[in-house]
């Protein structure tokens, strides 16, 4: 009882209402930050779908380059382990490399050739295929 | 309390005068900042989606011209393209099988590569521009070019090569 008394006293100074007094700092940060997160999850959702995209434009040229480096394996004089292939040509910003490895129970006519394709340094398409010396 | 709520309306309390001009020009300022963002998102969004559904597209048009022509060129043992000679426009792939002789032929129609085997036309994939085939000895080399009809700039340039008679 006491205290509602008190309350009610300086509850109504002549120059400060508090129900009317703005937005306080802590207010304003916190609206700030929430805005600033939502901002940030947005932009990280457009960061995510274009990184999809250049993914699959890189999967694309990196599939045909590797049948193409597996076609030319297809045709050239058999090497012997571990011996590697002529890499073809590929675009810019692509590379090519084979290695090639003895199958298990040691016959030397026949192999594991590998096949990786980068793209800035980075493997992105990996596959390989068996070459017979015929 | 409306008695209160109107004395303030008419101004009386100097602490209820509601915003003033500066408050009200920040206010609108932070908004216009804010709205900008907005609309600019909007259009990264909309350049985003339309990219990626042409990048897909050109990805679905790449994968389906290789896969007829990868096993065509495998199964044939003829081609009419030079050896180490110039380039041409279009493939006669030639080969005998349990069925009998095959010819098959490949050849750009409209944006359309067709492939036209014992006067069956198939259209393999759309979208192509700039088709050319070389060979050296017994490895074919096709270039050609897959173009988004919707976004110009999204393209690949597709130069695949490929075994003849290796299948």
């Amino acid at each position: 009882m006491q205290r509602t008394t008190h309350t009610a006293h300086v509850s109504i100074p002549p120059k400060r209402n508090v129900k009317q007094g703005g937005f306080v700092m802590i207010e304003m940060m916190l609206a700030v930050a929430i805005v600033g997160t939502s901002m940030f999850a947005v932009v990280l959702a457009f960061s995510t779908a274009s990184k999809t995209a250049e993914f699959v434009d890189d999967s694309t040229t990196a599939e045909w380059i590797a049948t193409s480096q597996i076609e030319y394996v297809r045709v050239a004089p058999y090497v012997t382990t571990p011996g590697t292939y002529t890499s073809v040509t590929v675009p810019t910003g692509f590379s090519v490399a084979n290695t090639t490895a003895a199958v298990a129970g040691g016959d030397t006519n026949i192999q594991i050739v590998s096949v990786d394709v980068s793209r800035g340094g980075e493997v992105v398409y990996t596959t390989s295929t068996l070459k017979v010396n015929r | 309390m409306s008695n209160q709520s109107v004395k303030y309306r008419k101004g009386t309390n100097p602490n209820q005068s509601g915003f003033v001009l500066i408050e009200f020009v920040v206010s609108v300022a932070f908004m216009a900042i804010l709205g900008s963002l907005v609309v600019n998102m909007l259009g990264l969004g909309w350049e985003l989606n339309s990219r990626n559904g042409a990048v897909l597209e050109v990805a679905v048009d790449v994968s389906a011209s290789t896969t007829w022509l990868v096993r065509d060129i495998h199964t044939a043992t003829v081609t009419d393209v030079p050896d180490g000679g110039g380039s041409q426009a279009t493939a006669q792939l030639t080969w005998t099988d349990g069925g009998g002789a095959h010819v098959c032929d490949y050849a750009l129609v409209s944006g359309d590569l067709v492939r036209t085997c014992d006067s069956v036309a198939i259209t393999t994939a759309n979208n192509i521009s700039n088709l050319l085939f070389q060979r050296t000895g017994d490895l074919v080399t096709i270039s050609f070019d897959v173009t988004s009809p919707e976004r110009p700039d999204v393209s690949e340039n597709v130069v695949l090569s490929v075994a003849l008679g290796a299948g």
